[in-house]
């Protein structure tokens, strides 16, 4: 059973509701956030030293330590806290005051919406501002390990526009045996969106020699050997004519069956084993982020789109 | 430096545009009926320039400063002519100079017509620009009736329009601003970074967030003090769009 509260306790509580739930409030809180932000901004761009560690969304770099540089962000958050009480406080009374009015007009609770999505965004960008993470990966098409699963770069596409400025960038990755591509702007996203791989970078290197032996077209890496024609093909190493001058071209020193052979790497080249091509396979830097506000964020969305559309009808 | 792309037509529709403005703030003084005409006209050859630009690049024309600024007068031209029965000339002017500002300033910079990267191949991009430079247009409005105001405009049209033109500007702005998240998720893994620009973009939309309050708070709600903030919401958008730009750091934003 609730006690009824001693007027002394309750007067306090009772201005801070006042306080809270006055236009007022929210709006100077709103002018000192936009003030603190700018100056932050100022600060950030005229320290970028002591800002470089600083980067994506994150929070935790201004608590990692505490200095009196970063009293801008302290002070924002501490206004933007008292903002999302002063939403929340005018929220609860416009709604008990729309309800006990029978207000049933969608539009007129267009604010209303607002004002929990502007709360709920605070929340998320703070969620995600102490909780996001990124983690680069180099993925080769010898397969490099992710979260315990392997993933080999198996193919990489580009369009140009007329003028050669890359139109789009595709690369087809393959994660146990599934093939997935990944693009710019088109990341790879798991956990309703809460687990992201972006395409870093991706360039083409070359790792083998396309080499055909008896008939059979094969490729040989260094570090894995091939098969054709019932012989077992070894790439030992490359002699450059640059350092060895008796030499026209370069060439492959492969062991064959067992037997050591020299390889001209010059495509006009015949003989049992003749050389074809340079192989190349793309080397393709990913960016996994992870950070778990995602699923909120898109909700957060979804609503502020919802109560801009409601504020607007009932404006219009 | 990769080759631009020819455009056809562009510099007959480019230099047609500015007479046409020209003539349009003329005959604000001389010929006031005329005015919408002109600046109808002009905004219709000003659009088939951006027109004419897509389709050389086979995209959206907002791939450097020049495109840019073309576009943002556009936007900036188009709601003057939307504001064109304004009872305030002042109001008109301040409109038409911003517009004709950036159209000058677009002469500073390379009118060649380049293909955009892979990173600006989304429908986010489309969508987030151009919605943010009509709020920043109808902010500049807003201004514009605010500046009017403070000259001794008491016609309740002009302080309608400094109202109603800042809360439409932030309604447009919420959606660009959701357009741009959406955009940064799926380019860089984040909607919102430490970037000048997205920063200064958060202060514009926190700071109209409380100014469309204003109208509920009576010490907030007269002409003098509104009419200041809007002006100052006009220089933080001047900061956000061209300050982050040009005088900042470099950010995900820097371009051109």
């Amino acid at each position: 059973m609730n006690e009824p509260s001693s007027p002394a306790a309750s007067q306090p509580v009772a201005w801070l509701w006042r306080l809270l739930g006055e236009q007022r409030t929210g709006i100077v809180c709103s002018f000192v956030s936009a003030a603190l932000m700018g100056m932050g901004s100022l600060i950030m761009d005229s320290s970028p030293q002591l800002y470089a560690g600083l980067s994506m969304d994150d929070v935790r770099f201004f608590f990692q330590p505490w200095r009196w540089q970063h009293a801008w962000f302290y002070a924002l958050a501490v206004s933007l806290a008292i903002w999302a009480l002063s939403a929340l406080v005018c929220t609860w009374d416009s709604l008990v005051s729309r309800i006990q009015r029978r207000v049933t007009r969608p539009s007129a609770y267009g604010a209303l919406v607002l004002h929990v999505t502007f709360v709920l965004a605070l929340v998320a960008h703070l969620w995600g501002g102490l909780k996001a993470s990124s983690t680069r990966f180099m993925v080769t098409a010898q397969g490099t390990s992710i979260d315990g699963e392997t993933w080999r770069a198996v193919g990489f596409e580009q369009q140009t526009h007329s003028g050669g400025m890359p139109r789009s960038v595709t690369v087809t990755l393959q994660r146990s045996g599934e093939e997935i591509t990944i693009g710019y702007n088109h990341p790879i996203t798991s956990g309703a969106g809460a687990r992201e791989l972006l395409l870093g970078q991706v360039e083409m290197m070359a790792d083998g020699l396309v080499v055909r032996h008896k008939g059979r077209q094969v490729v040989v890496r260094p570090d894995e050997p091939a098969v054709a024609g019932g012989d077992r093909i070894v790439l030992r190493r490359f002699h450059d004519p640059r350092r060895t001058p008796s030499l026209r071209v370069p060439v492959a020193e492969l062991v064959i069956g067992g037997q050591s052979a020299m390889l001209p790497m010059d495509p006009q080249s015949t003989g049992e084993t003749s050389f074809l091509a340079v192989n190349e396979s793309p080397i393709v830097v990913l960016i996994q982020r992870r950070n778990p506000s995602v699923p909120l964020v898109l909700f957060v969305t979804l609503l502020l789109a919802v109560g801009v559309g409601l504020v607007a009808w009932e404006r219009a | 430096m990769m080759p631009s792309a020819p455009v056809a037509l562009f510099d007959p529709l480019y230099v047609g545009a500015a007479v046409l403005y020209l003539l349009a703030a003329l005959a604000d003084f001389a010929w006031p009926r005329s005015r919408p005409l002109l600046l109808a006209t002009g905004v219709l050859l000003h659009l088939l320039g951006l027109i004419a630009r897509a389709n050389a690049i086979s995209y959206f024309p907002l791939t450097n400063k020049f495109e840019s600024f073309y576009a943002f007068s556009f936007a900036v031209f188009a709601v003057a002519l939307l504001v064109s029965n304004s009872p305030s000339r002042v109001h008109r002017m301040v409109l038409w100079c911003v517009g004709a500002a950036f159209y000058l300033w677009t002469t500073r910079f390379d009118r060649g017509a380049f293909f955009p990267p892979p990173l600006m191949m989304t429908v986010w991009y489309p969508l987030h620009v151009p919605a943010s430079f009509f709020a920043y247009a109808l902010w500049g409005s807003s201004a514009g009736a605010a500046v009017a105001a403070l000259l001794g405009s008491r016609d309740p049209a002009v302080l309608r329009t400094l109202d109603q033109h800042a809360f439409w500007g932030w309604c447009v702005f919420s959606l660009s601003m959701i357009c741009g998240g959406a955009w940064g998720y799926v380019a860089w893994g984040a909607y919102f970074l430490w970037d000048p620009k997205v920063v200064w973009s958060v202060i514009l939309w926190l700071f109209y967030s409380g100014f469309v309050h204003l109208r509920h708070w009576p010490t907030g709600n007269r002409a003098a003090p509104k009419s200041v903030l809007a002006i100052v919401g006009l220089v933080l958008m001047l900061i956000a769009y061209v300050g982050t730009s040009f005088f900042f750091s470099h950010g995900s934003h820097s371009f051109g």
